[in-house]
């Protein structure tokens, strides 16, 4: 238990938040340098306004350059990063990721047992690609088609692709839309987006 | 005053619709605390759209009803499924889990639920106790100080959240860099709108919010595929109700400590509900004479947790409606919450809104005690939602999560800013980054910004006003310990050879 004593540090907040590592080995660089060249962009166009405009997000943007700029050393140096521990942990626990004695820390195996799936990494790469596209495809149909469509569409096709089963997509289909227009129609009486298409509603709605 | 209103505001919940919103909030805490990985924030994300147009306390009744609803759901899943349903649940997995095992489930159950509704009580009670001197603090606020104060809640809540200072600070650079997107208001100046005209206003926070809990659990949630109770062993319901009762009883000090404990930490910004959790359980630990059987299965240890955990609400509650800090992911989207309605928690909140603090405390203990009820009569039945296929979560969640962000205003733009923080939100996770400090840095960015420039209008551009009082001058030092301590402490515990 006295590793675990240790150890509890590391596994407070979002314990959740440890998953699969879902970017591949030139994923995390890719996505810090995109952050640093956002930034830069906003400090750039930032330039022109006011004094009082443009301190904070300029001292704000400028600080985390650096940070992000560290992080990504960190990421693509491990010489960087062991460097980095060594500074602000003398311990050499490094408290971005869990060590082998985290590992063993009952707390920590128990969490991670319990955050286990039975998916590759790979497989899990490819599902969070695909849930993703599934979300901005939702987006379109809500977009174009408007939400009395976009929803039982979306439903029907995502738990279709899931279930590979006529029953329970059209059960839930129809439960999720009669009760979404039941709440927020009939109850709460929400304007509804209806598409750019205007495509004509059943008169009963 | 706040006796008239606690007595008025129960009379008010004593209303048959009022009464019933009561039960259905802690049902659906309950549902969605107990799913494991939606969260008790993502809950709240997700519901507080539906509060748009109801007046504003019967909005945060239902609110804080379903907030006290998702602590014991959770324990449901940490104690059955050995995953705990929200992360402040995450010591109930080591004891409470064992327990179940050893065919004492209904037992563990009954002690989470009696545990939760003391907890719960005591967290509540500092609550009350602390209003009538918080109304007196509060009134040396001025600009300078609610500055200091934001600033000092960013600093903490940056660098405490994961013990990881340098992404922790890069999130709350982010969102502080995300927060300035808009209009200025003292001056006006228009700041990166991408020519996108509504984002003259800003990033709203409610879509924000609504993306980077919901949204990006769900990807995360649909990506690992299956049922949560597909990876554990659930065992059936055995065990009794009367010998969860006796427990308590035995220990009623552990009880009290660890609800101390709780609200303790819970009181601190940015600490969190699971060191909550952890540091009361490894108290209980500590302080028994026999600990040996804790890890397997050792009533104790459940106690301690489940304690501490709803205790903590009561003091998490303080920093956020007195101060305008919320303390954790789920005060941060209760602040939203707040916001929606058009109230800015903080100094003035205890001041104006008073009716609207006492309607969450009656609330919060109303839920605690009508969930606990709930759990303690219905356990067998409410334990299968658990079992809940994510396959059939994900589309309905999403499809909620997206027409709930459009309802708030009827803008298609915050239909798209919350996919976008959802797949932010998402990368944020796979890279271990949190993402409370964005929340928070969204929420306290602009305050902090607004109230220095308020300063300089009031001193005519003179500094000194930023460390004139006494209060500027506390704030400050925390500041400096904020940043100071994590780096000292590993060094000081070295040194000491101090374990936790």
């Amino acid at each position: 238990m006295s590793d675990a004593n240790s150890q509890w540090n590391d596994i407070t907040s979002e314990v959740w938040d440890t998953s699969m590592d879902v970017l591949n080995r030139w994923g995390k660089p890719v996505l810090f340098l995109g952050t640093i060249v956002w930034l830069v962009l906003l400090i750039y166009w930032s330039l022109e306004w006011r004094h009082w405009d443009r301190l904070f997000p300029i001292l704000i943007g400028s600080i985390t350059v650096v940070l992000v700029g560290i992080q990504l050393v960190r990421t693509i140096s491990p010489r960087a990063n062991q460097l980095m521990v060594d500074l602000v942990r003398p311990d050499g626990v490094d408290v971005e990721q869990p060590n082998a004695d985290d590992a063993r820390s009952e707390v920590a195996a128990q969490l991670q047992a319990a955050k286990s799936s039975d998916r590759t990494e790979d497989e899990y790469r490819k599902g969070a690609l695909g849930s993703s596209a599934w979300i901005v495809s939702f987006g379109v149909m809500i977009y174009f088609l408007g939400y009395f469509y976009a929803i039982p569409l979306f439903i029907l096709l995502f738990s279709l692709y899931s279930y590979r089963d006529w029953k329970m997509p059209l059960i839930l289909t129809v439960a999720t839309s009669v009760a979404l227009y039941l709440v927020f129609v009939q109850f709460l009486n929400v304007f509804i987006w209806e598409g750019v298409l205007d495509l004509p509603l059943p008169g009963w709605l | 005053m706040v006796v008239e209103l606690l007595v008025e505001t129960f009379i008010r919940f004593l209303q048959p619709t009022n009464m019933l919103l009561i039960v259905v909030g802690a049902m659906l805490g309950m549902f969605l605390g107990a799913i494991p990985g939606i969260g008790g924030a993502t809950a709240l994300a997700l519901l507080i759209p539906l509060t748009f147009g109801v007046d504003p306390l019967t909005a945060f009744m239902f609110l804080a009803v379903m907030w006290a609803g998702t602590s014991q759901g959770g324990a449901i899943a940490a104690i059955l499924l050995n995953v705990p349903g929200k992360s402040p649940n995450a010591a109930s997995i080591l004891d409470g889990y064992p327990m179940t095992r050893q065919g004492r489930a209904t037992e563990a159950l009954s002690v989470a639920a009696i545990a939760s509704a003391i907890g719960a009580i005591i967290g509540l009670s500092v609550l009350a106790l602390s209003i009538p001197i918080l109304t007196r603090v509060i009134l040396l606020f001025g600009f300078a100080e609610i500055f200091w104060l934001a600033f000092w809640g960013l600093t903490i809540i940056a660098i405490v959240v994961k013990g990881n200072v340098i992404l922790g600070l890069i999130s709350a650079g982010i969102g502080l860099m995300i927060a300035f997107h808009g209009t200025n208001p003292i001056t006006a100046q228009t700041r990166w709108t991408y020519e996108i005209t509504p984002l003259i206003d800003g990033f709203r926070l409610v879509p924000v919010l609504i993306g980077l809990f919901a949204v990006a659990e769900m990807i995360k949630l649909s990506a690992e595929g299956g049922t949560i109770s597909d990876h554990s062993d659930v065992v059936e319901l055995a065990g009794q109700r009367i010998e969860g009762f006796k427990a308590i009883m035995r220990n009623k000090f552990l009880v009290l400590r660890s609800s101390l404990v709780g609200v303790t930490i819970g009181m601190i910004p940015g600490v969190g509900g699971t060191a909550a959790n952890f540091i009361a359980y490894f108290q209980a630990v500590q302080t028994s004479k026999d600990s040996d059987n804790f890890g397997n299965g050792d009533v104790r240890g459940l106690i301690a947790s489940e304690s501490s955990n709803d205790a903590k609400d009561g003091g998490a509650y303080i920093p956020t409606l007195a101060f305008g800090v919320p303390g954790s992911a789920g005060m941060a989207v209760l602040f939203g919450a707040f916001i929606l309605h058009g109230i800015t928690p903080g100094p003035q909140l205890l001041d104006i809104h008073l009716d609207i603090v006492v309607t969450i405390l009656l609330a919060a203990l109303f839920g605690n005690i009508v969930t606990s009820g709930m759990l303690l009569i219905f356990t067998t039945q409410i334990s299968l939602v658990t079992r809940v296929d994510i396959r059939v979560i994900a589309p309905i969640v999403l499809s909620v999560a997206l027409l709930a962000t459009f309802a708030v205003r009827g803008n298609i733009f915050d239909v798209y800013v919350t996919i976008l923080f959802g797949i932010i939100g998402f990368l944020m996770m796979s890279i271990n980054m949190s993402r409370v400090p964005l929340i928070l840095a969204i929420v306290l960015g602009p305050i902090a910004e607004r109230n220095l420039f308020r300063s300089m209008q009031l001193s005519r551009g003179e500094l000194g006003i930023l460390w004139e009082s006494n209060i500027s001058k506390l704030f400050i030092l925390l500041i400096v310990l904020s940043f100071l301590l994590p780096i000292l402490m590993p060094r000081i515990k070295q040194r000491i050879g101090w374990d936790l």
